[in-house]
């Protein structure tokens, strides 16, 4: 077992209920998070992500399987006995409490005296900016306001792992923004391994070290934000995290630059060389709306055409929706800039090209 | 019938007014008449001869009515007390596990004491305790707590597993994640919050042992009148404004209960 994973799941899988109504939430996963780590279980609702999080604080069991913290087997371990700690998705601020106490709660119950609890309270208070509220009762402070005062109740006692559940989804887009900022100068602050729960891709690349991304139970791909965007495992994994354009291809040979690709409608493209796929091979070749050139069709033959059929204008840049051929369309983004010398418009033939080094092979 | 905005408003139906002008009269003047000749300077409790406190005093100076109204706050406290407890460890039990197979069952068990009729428990628990008596030769207040406290049991169950039902359970499993063992988490999480129900749950318990007649009628042993039950055995003989004055005073008790208790509700409500 390598020292510097902090937290290692080991084949676990949970279900909920029993008999036809039994539902695996957590299925045969397998997972190590490093020590330090900014670690991120994405993916949409009802996949999973949830549930592990349970299993790792000890709210849950699982019905297979192991979960090691720092070389321990804690599978069985119940969560008060865990040195982890949880932010709640809605905050769990105790009401009956202040600010002060609810930071306090977790060293009060770890019976460590008065006079270590106070300091400890003081520091975590600076820690999110909050010294001033500290004998303000939770019920009287802002969503912004309360999500730092779970950060700091679960900082508090130290603990090895912290655990983040969806915790900025109650919060608006600029506030957001801002906790996304916070988080990540906390944990650098700090030190602590932070395994943090969210649906929002965005959210995902822009504060991870690593990610998993999760679907229906099941573990999809683990990488950094940059290897999961640009190397995506399958097609969920592709259509989930950014946008995506699928083209049903059939092999057709290979040239110079890798494989010749072609549509079913018979346009004909390159795309790059597989040592897995051969001629009369059928695949799904995946691009980013980004990484598509466009140009008004020149006349010239060869290479794919299309005709825009829609345009969505979102200010830094312009969305084209191009239809190929009949059931083959791509969208296309494009960034809006002063010194392009065209303008399109709907029901215009363009030109497209799609870059070898942009293209990829998925399965399903 | 519908107001301008197209929802329905019980308010607009012809005759509401009236309707509920007339529940509200049928249902407080015979109160308000009670208490008016509780204050009744004669003897008589339909003629009125003059104000005066004569009836709080001659209620006052009996002997038997401050005896029973000792016996009835005793039996009152204690029932109720112990109606709570169990009504607490109950409603934890019923709402802070996962559904199993019978919770429903239990929830009728634990409620059964509604829908028993009265006279049913009185007479099986005359026959019973009658055998007890005779077995140990106790015969005080005993019998009349436990039987209390045995039908206020759902009264104060209610309203805890409605509070327990309201709180957010993920307080608890916040504090299980800060290091409390099961226990402390419910002493220094649950039982605070929780705190405002049980209070509400003995006071209903309270003030449902306070005036039961039927139960305490057959469960009793010789002397041990109640309040209600001496009532009911003086108004046999004939009434006097006294019976006003004495109903007053409970009246009194229930309305500075309830007021207690929402000034409590009400602050909590507001500190949450």
């Amino acid at each position: 077992m390598a020292p510097n994973n902090a937290v290692e799941i080991w084949r676990v899988t949970k279900i909920y209920g029993s008999g036809d109504g039994a539902v695996t939430a957590v299925n045969d996963v397998t997972l190590n998070i490093g020590t330090n780590e900014f670690f991120t279980l994405l993916g949409p609702s009802g996949c999973g992500k949830t549930s592990l999080l349970r299993l790792i604080a000890g709210f849950e069991y699982p019905a297979s399987g192991d979960i090691i913290l720092d070389g321990e087997t804690i599978t069985a371990t119940p969560p008060y006995k865990r040195p982890i700690n949880t932010v709640f998705q809605s905050y769990a601020l105790f009401p009956h409490m202040t600010v002060a106490e609810n930071i306090g709660f977790g060293l009060k119950m770890l019976d460590l005296p008065k006079a270590e609890i106070e300091p400890r309270v003081a520091e975590m208070l600076r820690l999110v900016r909050m010294e001033a509220l500290a004998s303000r009762p939770v019920s009287k402070l802002s969503g912004g306001q309360q999500q730092r005062v779970a950060l700091a109740r679960a900082l508090a006692p130290c603990p090895k792992v912290l655990l983040l559940d969806e915790p900025l989804s109650a919060l608006d887009y600029k506030l957001r923004k801002e906790m996304q900022v916070e988080l990540k100068r906390l944990q650098a602050e700090t030190g602590v391994t932070f395994i943090f729960v969210t649906h929002d891709q965005e959210e995902a690349l822009t504060m991870s070290d690593r990610i998993a991304v999760m679907s229906g139970g099941k573990l999809l791909q683990v990488g950094g934000p940059r290897e999961i965007y640009n190397h995506p495992a399958n097609r969920f994994v592709a259509s989930f995290i950014g946008e995506a354009n699928f083209l049903d291809v059939t092999v057709t040979g290979e040239t110079g630059e890798g494989l010749s690709l072609a549509l079913a409608s018979g346009e004909t493209f390159t795309g790059p060389a597989s040592d897995e796929l051969s001629a009369g091979a059928k695949v799904t070749a995946m691009i980013r709306p980004e990484h598509v050139r466009l140009q008004p069709a020149s006349g010239e033959a060869g290479g794919l055409t299309g005709t825009i059929e829609n345009i969505a204008y979102i200010g830094t840049d312009t969305y084209y929706h191009v239809v190929i051929s009949q059931g083959q369309a791509l969208s296309v983004r494009l960034q809006n800039r002063p010194e392009d010398g065209f303008t399109l418009e709907t029901g215009d033939r363009v030109s497209l090209s799609l870059p070898v080094s942009a293209l990829r092979y998925l399965k399903d | 019938m519908a107001d301008r905005s197209g929802n329905f408003d019980v308010r607009h139906q012809g005759g509401f007014t009236l309707i509920a002008a007339f529940t509200f009269f049928a249902l407080y003047l015979p109160i308000a008449v009670l208490v008016v000749f509780a204050f009744n300077g004669g003897d008589s409790i339909s003629d009125w001869q003059g104000l005066s406190l004569h009836w709080f005093y001659e209620a006052a100076r009996d002997d038997r009515v401050i005896d029973a109204a000792i016996r009835s706050f005793v039996l009152a406290v204690s029932a109720g007390g112990i109606a709570t407890l169990t009504a607490t460890l109950a409603a934890i039990a019923t709402t802070r596990t996962a559904p199993y197979r019978g919770l429903s069952a239990k929830y009728a068990f634990i409620n059964l004491p509604l829908m028993v009729p009265e006279i049913v428990t009185g007479v099986a628990l005359l026959i019973f305790f009658s055998r007890v008596k005779m077995w140990t030769g106790y015969s005080g207040l005993g019998y009349l707590i436990a039987a209390h406290a045995a039908f206020c049991i759902p009264f104060a169950y209610l309203p805890i597993r409605a509070r327990l039902e309201s709180m957010d359970d993920s307080l608890e499993r916040a504090a299980a994640d800060l290091y409390a063992t099961p226990f402390r988490a419910f002493r220094y999480v649950t039982l605070p919050l929780l705190w405002p129900g049980v209070l509400a749950g003995f006071m209903l318990a309270f003030v449902i042992s306070l005036d039961d007649v039927v139960i305490t009628e057959f469960v009793k042993s010789g002397g041990q009148d109640t309040l209600p039950t001496y009532m009911l055995g003086q108004i046999r003989r004939g009434t006097t404004p006294a019976m006003n004055a004495i109903s007053t005073i409970f009246l009194l008790f229930s309305v500075l209960a309830v007021t207690i208790m929402f000034l409590v509700d009400g602050k909590r409500a507001k500190a949450q």
